[in-house]
């Protein structure tokens, strides 16, 4: 694609799809992560490999009905060995005397309900977080996890309850 | 049931609302099609750091550059961050040209000190502790002055051990920080930086631009370095987009300087190194750090 060979017509187009496309998702994309991972930074981050993931396999990606539900689906994917990853990596920031300082805004009660959510077993946060922040209808979410519409309502329905019953306990 | 589902709701919009005020990074073909050479570059970095000698801390001071008798850059022709194989000679890492910019962080007064290295001594009595006694394969502090803020920014290379990587990781940790203090009397941690478990995602890490929410440093600041730099290379040359040049001390392998204006990095030389020596520098070369400015970043749509 040198700059000689004349006007990259596919790439200007390969690019503005793709950076429309991430101007408009990635902050929904990135809220998803966030309360999938409890950390500000760390959404960012992982929202923006989903998104670079996307652009390295673009043409592919750009191809499906729904894009955004790919990297959500990355996103969910990533969201567990990240916690695995980001504790070596926050160990070694801290060893360098580093604060990994967060920038979250949200209220008390939303957080501490988020909080609940994320010890929730992991398909059912995953299908509260869809459910409740990215506004997803259950065949949506089936879709982004790949579960089955029946599934996703089984994920929903018990995450509910448990929390449900865990806010009542908590609130006495 | 639904009042709990309204709690939910409500908890999911409050989210959104939080979302809305995040600030775009960027992404750029550019800098995409620089994070494969990077990858490219880290990967090596893994390889050839496995086979060669841990270099020890070594000491050093820098400062602006007024141009070194003896500095033979070999400009490369290609725009963008070039791949440089290894048998080849890499003497010049050029990037695209963008329009020159300034900010008002070149009324502030330029940096006083580039390049300072701290010793793991002195590091100890900053920080209290030794980063990881015994296993940095490379450590460089650079430590600068805007005119306002002294900021420390510190690049690091950390060997396996102590942190649990797994097998099938790099065995390293890669990590870039910054600190900063305006008091003058020593480096504060500032809050900044990242580390990565792998040189791949390193590389991703600088393809987007290293940045840090929980603070803002007025305006810009850009930190760039090189990997892999020979004791022997007398120094290492930056020429940016406004012609500044500014030499940045090889410590622990690492060469790297920065500013507080608004420029590019134009490219990279090198003084006192063999053809040899040249082609086994590694480069992780163009990180930025953008705070403030970067939420009025014009390339994408809001």
């Amino acid at each position: 694609m040198g700059e000689a060979d004349g006007p990259p017509a596919d790439a200007v187009v390969f690019q503005e799809d793709f950076q429309a496309f991430y101007g408009r998702e990635f902050r929904s994309v990135a809220g998803l992560a966030y309360v999938l991972l409890g950390s500000h930074s760390g959404a960012e981050d992982l929202a923006q490999e989903a998104f670079l993931a996307a652009l390295r396999d673009w043409e592919r990606v750009c191809g499906f009905d729904d894009p955004g539900a790919w990297v959500r689906r990355v996103v969910a994917n990533r969201s567990v060995s990240w916690f695995r990853r980001r504790a070596v990596e926050a160990r070694a920031l801290m060893r360098l005397g580093q604060s990994d300082g967060e920038a979250v805004e949200i209220g008390a009660e939303a957080r501490a309900l988020w909080d609940e959510v994320r010890r929730l077993p992991r398909r059912q946060a995953q299908a509260i977080a869809l459910h409740y922040l990215d506004q997803r209808r259950i065949p949506e979410i089936g879709l982004i996890l790949g579960l089955s519409e029946n599934t996703v309502k089984t994920h929903l329905h018990r995450g509910r309850e448990t929390l449900a019953r865990r806010l009542d306990k908590e609130l006495g | 049931m639904s009042k709990f589902d309204e709690r939910l709701e409500e908890a999911g919009a409050e989210v959104r609302r939080h979302m809305q005020r995040v600030p775009l990074r960027p992404i750029r073909e550019r800098k995409v099609q620089w994070h494969r050479t990077v990858t490219a570059v880290a990967l090596g970095v893994v390889a050839i750091a496995a086979i060669a000698t841990p270099l020890l801390w070594l000491g050093g001071g820098a400062g602006e550059d007024q141009g070194g008798a003896g500095t033979a850059p070999v400009e490369t022709s290609a725009p963008g961050f070039s791949t440089v194989p290894s048998t080849t000679q890499p003497t010049t890492v050029t990037e695209t040209s963008e329009p020159e910019t300034t900010t008002t962080s070149e009324a502030r007064g330029e940096w006083i000190s580039v390049g300072v290295p701290v010793s793991d001594d002195e590091y100890e009595a900053l920080s209290g502790e030794r980063p990881v006694p015994g296993t940095a394969r490379r450590l460089a502090w650079t430590v600068g002055y805007d005119g306002q803020y002294t900021l420390g920014l510190l690049a690091a290379q950390i060997d396996d051990g102590e942190f649990g990587l797994d097998h099938e990781e790099s065995g390293s940790l890669y990590c870039l920080a910054f600190y900063g203090s305006t008091s003058g009397e020593g480096l504060s941690v500032f809050g900044a930086g990242q580390c990565a478990v792998t040189a791949e995602r390193f590389a991703e890490m600088l393809a987007f631009g290293v940045s840090g929410s929980a603070h803002c440093v007025e305006p810009v600041t850009h930190m760039w370095s090189v990997w892999g730099v020979p004791e022997s290379a007398a120094s290492v040359i930056f020429e940016l987009s406004d012609g500044t040049r500014l030499t940045g001390q090889t410590v622990n392998g690492v060469a790297q300087v920065a500013t507080g204006r608004d420029v590019n990095l134009r490219s990279v030389s090198f003084e006192g190194l063999t053809a040899g020596q040249l082609a086994e520098i590694e480069r992780f070369t163009g990180t930025r750090y953008l705070t403030c400015a970067e939420s009025n970043d014009p390339d994408l749509p809001g």
